[in-house]
């Protein structure tokens, strides 16, 4: 960077910087260098149009008029996080979305509960989702390989029922024709395995989702877990009366 | 008659100049191309007071998502690179049809001001109280 400033108020302003970058985490990378690339450039603007004061001064009057950190990127989180996850079809975006409205308000116990049993909820349909794309596939295949045996030599299913001595292949309407029967099963069959494919393939848009619900939730706790350790270590400023009044 | 505390007037006041925030933004870059430096300090000589210069990048950012800003970097003679922010056909359509609403909004003010009748001394209807219970 080619700013000619002290290096004392160079230090300062890369803490600030630092803390701003700090509060992007979750933005995408090239937005968040432009950001703090831009507010790089606005601080030393900013700076060389200060005249009161020694250098200190001026900057730390910089950055006050430029505010906190949180002031900058104040409605630029949500959008940030939103952009996460790039497709924005999937109907998990929404459900997201109620989880962020949810965050908005202080976590209490019964929201962690609420968050734990949605993620558990998630995760069950996730698993319910793979294993029936799954079967699907599976139940696919061994239907197109029984219709191909249909198709080609269909005496090998006559002689399955006569070894197993009960109807355990059927023909239904088509008793007396197996090779319709296998050309209608193939059908049906490589219908169902694309069902399966497709479910097995989409799967990964709901996955995506449930990253990133992962990820919203796992900042969101440190960001809690920062916070009370901060006010373990520094206590608020309010003393606690031992009785009424002092 | 209880009156309202100066700092609630205060946070109302702000909550109506962050409404407007957005349009003075519009306004300024619709008489000008600016950057983020230049527009603050655009609206502090128009007379936008106590602006904290930081919120301006988010709704800039905003504006930019909604294509109703276009953006460039630029070299600078001396310092970093100027990302540099401009109207876009579409925001100046915009800035257009904003300005007339807030006119129309300017005189609806005005005019209940001029037509205003001495307020009741206490409003109707139940008042609720919400206070904190002290340990004892």
């Amino acid at each position: 960077m080619n700013s000619d400033l002290p290096q004392s108020v160079e230090k300062i302003v890369n803490d600030y910087l630092g803390r701003l970058a700090a509060r992007l985490q979750g933005m995408p990378a090239g937005d968040r260098r432009e950001l703090v690339d831009e507010i790089r450039s606005h601080i030393y603007e900013s700076y060389v149009n200060e005249s009161a004061g020694d250098d200190i001064e001026r900057i730390l009057a910089v950055l006050r008029r430029l505010g906190d950190p949180a002031d900058v990127i104040s409605s630029r989180m949500p959008q940030a996080i939103a952009r996460l996850g790039r497709g924005k079809r999937a109907p998990l975006y929404i459900l997201a979305g109620i989880l962020i409205a949810m965050f908005g308000v202080p976590l209490g116990i019964g929201a962690a509960a609420i968050l734990v049993g949605l993620l558990a909820g998630l995760l069950g349909l996730m698993i319910a989702f793979y294993g029936a794309g799954v079967s699907l596939v599976v139940a696919g295949f061994f239907t197109s390989v029984a219709s191909v045996i249909a198709i080609l030599a269909p005496g090998i299913l006559y002689s399955i029922n006569d070894m197993v001595g009960s109807e355990v292949v059927q023909f239904g309407p088509f008793q007396h024709n197996p090779q319709m029967a296998g050309i209608i099963g193939l059908i049906t069959s490589l219908i169902v395995i694309g069902l399966g494919l497709l479910m097995l393939w989409s799967g990964k848009y709901l996955w995506r989702g449930f990253r990133f619900i992962i990820v919203l939730v796992g900042q969101k706790v440190r960001s809690i877990f920062d916070h009370w350790s901060r006010e373990k270590r520094e206590p608020s400023g309010i003393p606690v009366p031992a009785s009424g009044h002092n | 008659m209880t009156m309202y505390q100066s700092d609630e007037i205060d946070n109302k006041i702000t909550q109506l100049r962050k409404g407007i925030l957005e349009l003075a933004i519009l306004s300024a870059l619709y008489r000008k191309v600016h950057y983020g430096y230049s527009l603050v300090r655009d609206m502090a000589a128009a007379g936008v007071p106590d602006l904290k210069e930081g919120t301006i990048y988010p709704i800039l950012s905003r504006l930019a998502k909604e294509k109703l800003v276009q953006t460039e970097w630029v070299e600078s003679s001396q310092g970093p690179p100027r990302k540099y922010y401009s109207l876009t056909p579409s925001g100046r359509a915009m800035c257009e049809a904003l300005q007339d609403e807030f006119r129309h909004l300017i005189r609806l003010v005005d005019d209940a001001a001029k037509a205003s009748v001495p307020a009741p001394q206490s409003p109707p209807g139940k008042r609720i109280i919400i206070g904190r219970q002290d340990d004892e």
